[in-house]
């Protein structure tokens, strides 16, 4: 019954969206809005979010629809092995330009989208991964604002990891 | 695309505007070394790097269970630092060495009262042993088997401290070497931890002699640089074995080298020379060996009576059907046949006393004829079941396999027990290996696997007429301090 029922979701520069239920309701702070206020058929405006952004956060909602809810933050705190494995779909999904990948992750931080934002994290995290501090500046386009003097205490600071 | 890259530049970097949680978040998915490459990028992410949640984890990932101090330390950051590189000790738990015959086991673990990683023997121990007749086979004799099981704290085989947060090079004796602190130093025996780089893979064409761990456990293989023909490493079994490596300094997670010597007199104790001298290695096992699933309920680790020879450890291994298993007794005398050429080759340099022996180190028995048709009692466990034994005796020494059970499915069952002992535990057919002193002579005899649980097997013995027993050991119980 509940798969029947949509949503509108107006983006910031007001496109309207119309989307099933259950895929709004990946987003937690869509889903509480609803339970709290119920659907009276309005669009709801995502304020933050602009079109081509929630296009894509659409997508992988409607991707994800049926995912079992995400086991609670404290299970994945313990969980002591670091992984950056990505499902493919995921991966694929997340081939994007910087700067939509960027949205992705604030879209997904803002509606409060826990898995999605991992995704976009751990994407993040693998492009930095391996690299030397010059060539996640390149990647990232961060400017090197310390001084001489800072550089070289960052470097003593650092020394232990080196020396391998 | 120059205009793209112009207004690219002149923008500020979209990761270095993310709010600071977020940007927590992505340095928490990566290792301290790219934590450490991050921060000197600029001052933003010099920052973030510095919180000490982040170093939290770091440590955290190592340890069975999670400390919320950094105990002697001041910081999660120094405590991580302190113990560069050697944080996979904790982490991997079990090791065990290639000791002559006996081989070691140990558990590794981090003490954070003190600060110090350390390891320790696992042992165990035989208080009273009762044997009994067999109601239903009164020629046979059934020997009762609760072993006590301690760490030996007395004489800690790792212990590694650094109160003073050295940089690895002035807690070493040379590269790679690290310099212990037990307080057997006292008494002039000192130790060192080393590293161990590169390895060789799964299925090196080597001699299996020349690796560890040993080619019946499935696992990335190091070269054991005690071995007598990679002492030198002018010789040619050496750059052969070189060539086989794929990454030489890569550094080797799951293998290190530990060295014992005497020192007296004055002076800093300096390692000796001979980088043979007093050498051993020890090699972890994948916990996806020893974990058991549904459908593998008797891996784990075990220890199992050997009689006159005690206790011993062993793997107890379900390998996924269609993987590759060491080599029969004659399907390796075939490889020998084939690989002559190749191994003309290592025995130039040594005379060829040992080359041909070597591969056929792993002893398997022919694989056996199960017959009987697939019956009612299906449990969905089937398959291989091997006992590979973690520390080992003369006669079957570590690294060997002591038992194989060729199908612990309906096809290799022979009954169920009738007897009280066992509860009406499945009995499959099996095959024990036994040699003569030495791991000479070595031959398979028939045997019964009694599968009375999934933490209690007994082995009947045919020829010897006697049961004797295996059971679990909860290795977590070992890890917390």
């Amino acid at each position: 019954m509940s798969s029947e029922e949509t949503i509108i979701l107006q983006s910031s520069d007001e496109v309207n969206f119309t989307v099933e239920r259950s895929v709004a309701e990946r987003s937690m702070l869509i889903k509480h809005l609803l339970e709290d206020l119920g659907n009276s058929g309005e669009p709801i405006p995502i304020p933050n979010v602009n079109e081509p952004v929630l296009n894509k956060v659409i997508e992988w909602s409607v991707h994800h629809k049926n995912d079992p809810p995400s086991t609670d933050d404290n299970d994945s705190e313990n969980n002591r092995r670091r992984t950056t494995d990505i499902d493919e779909w995921d991966q694929k999904f997340m081939q994007v330009d910087q700067e939509m990948l960027f949205e992705i992750i604030l879209a997904a931080n803002y509606l409060d989208i826990k898995p999605l934002l991992d995704v976009g994290c751990k994407t993040v995290a693998n492009m930095i991964k391996g690299k030397s501090p010059e060539e996640i500046r390149k990647t990232f386009n961060i400017q090197n604002d310390f001084t001489p003097e800072e550089e070289d205490q960052i470097r003593r600071e650092n020394e232990w990891a080196e020396d391998r | 695309m120059m205009a793209e890259k112009q207004s690219l530049s002149a923008r500020a970097s979209f990761l270095i505007a993310l709010p600071d949680e977020l940007i927590h978040q992505i340095l928490s998915y990566l290792s301290a070394l790219d934590v450490v490459s991050i921060s000197s990028t600029c001052q933003t992410l010099y920052r973030q790097a510095q919180d000490d949640k982040l170093w939290e984890g770091l440590v955290n990932e190592n340890l069975p269970k999670k400390i919320d101090h950094p105990g002697p330390f001041d910081s999660f950051r120094n405590l991580y630092t302190a113990h560069h590189p050697y944080w996979f000790l904790p982490r991997k738990k079990i090791w065990f060495s290639d000791g002559e015959y006996t081989g070691r086991l140990i558990i590794a673990r981090y003490d954070n009262r003190r600060g110090v990683i350390e390891a320790f023997r696992l042992l165990a121990e035989l208080k009273e042993e009762t044997f009994t007749q067999w109601p239903s086979n009164p020629e046979v004799i059934i020997q009762s088997f609760n072993p006590q099981l301690r760490l030996w704290m007395d004489d800690p085989v790792i212990e590694l401290r650094n109160p003073q947060g050295l940089l690895p090079r002035n807690r070493q004796y040379c590269p790679d070497q690290f310099k212990m602190t037990m307080s057997s130093h006292g008494q002039g025996v000192y130790s060192s931890f080393a590293l161990c780089r590169g390895n060789v893979g799964r299925d090196p064409s080597l001699p299996s002699d020349l690796v560890w761990p040993p080619i019946t456990i499935p696992a990335d293989r190091s070269l054991r640089k005690n071995q007598e023909r990679l002492t030198d490493e002018n010789s040619n079994t050496f750059r052969q074995a070189q060539r086989e490596t794929q990454n030489p300094r890569a550094l080797s997670e799951t293998s290190f080298y530990l060295r014992k010597w005497l020192h007296f007199g004055l002076g800093q104790p300096i390692v000796p020379h001979d980088p043979g001298y007093h050498l051993s290695m020890f090699a972890t096992l994948d916990p996806e060996l020893y974990t058991p699933t549904k459908e593998k309920p008797y891996q784990g680790i075990w220890v199992g009576d050997y009689n006159f020879h005690g206790c011993e450890f062993l793997l107890f291994l379900q390998r996924d059907p269609g993987s590759a298993a060491p080599l029969s007794n004659s399907a390796r005398r075939e490889t020998r046949l084939v690989s002559n050429g190749l191994h003309g080759l290592y025995n130039q340099h040594n005379g060829g006393a040992h080359g041909f022996d070597d591969l056929e180190r792993a002893s398997l028995p022919e694989s056996q004829v199960t017959t009987g048709p697939d019956g009612d009692d299906d449990t969905g466990v089937t398959g291989r079941l091997e006992g590979i034994k973690l520390t080992g005796d003369p006669n079957i020494p570590r690294g060997e396999i002591s038992f194989v059970a060729e199908d612990i499915g309906p096809r290799g069952t022979l009954c169920f027990s009738d007897d009280e002992e066992f509860r009406g535990a499945r009995v499959v057919r099996s095959k024990g290996h036994i040699a003569f002193q030495q791991f000479t002579d070595d031959q398979w005899v028939n045997t019964e696997l009694i599968l009375i649980s999934p933490d209690c097997v007994a082995q009947y013995w045919k020829p010897m007429r006697h049961v004797s027993y295996f059971r679990r050991v909860d290795i977590d119980r070992f890890t917390l301090v």
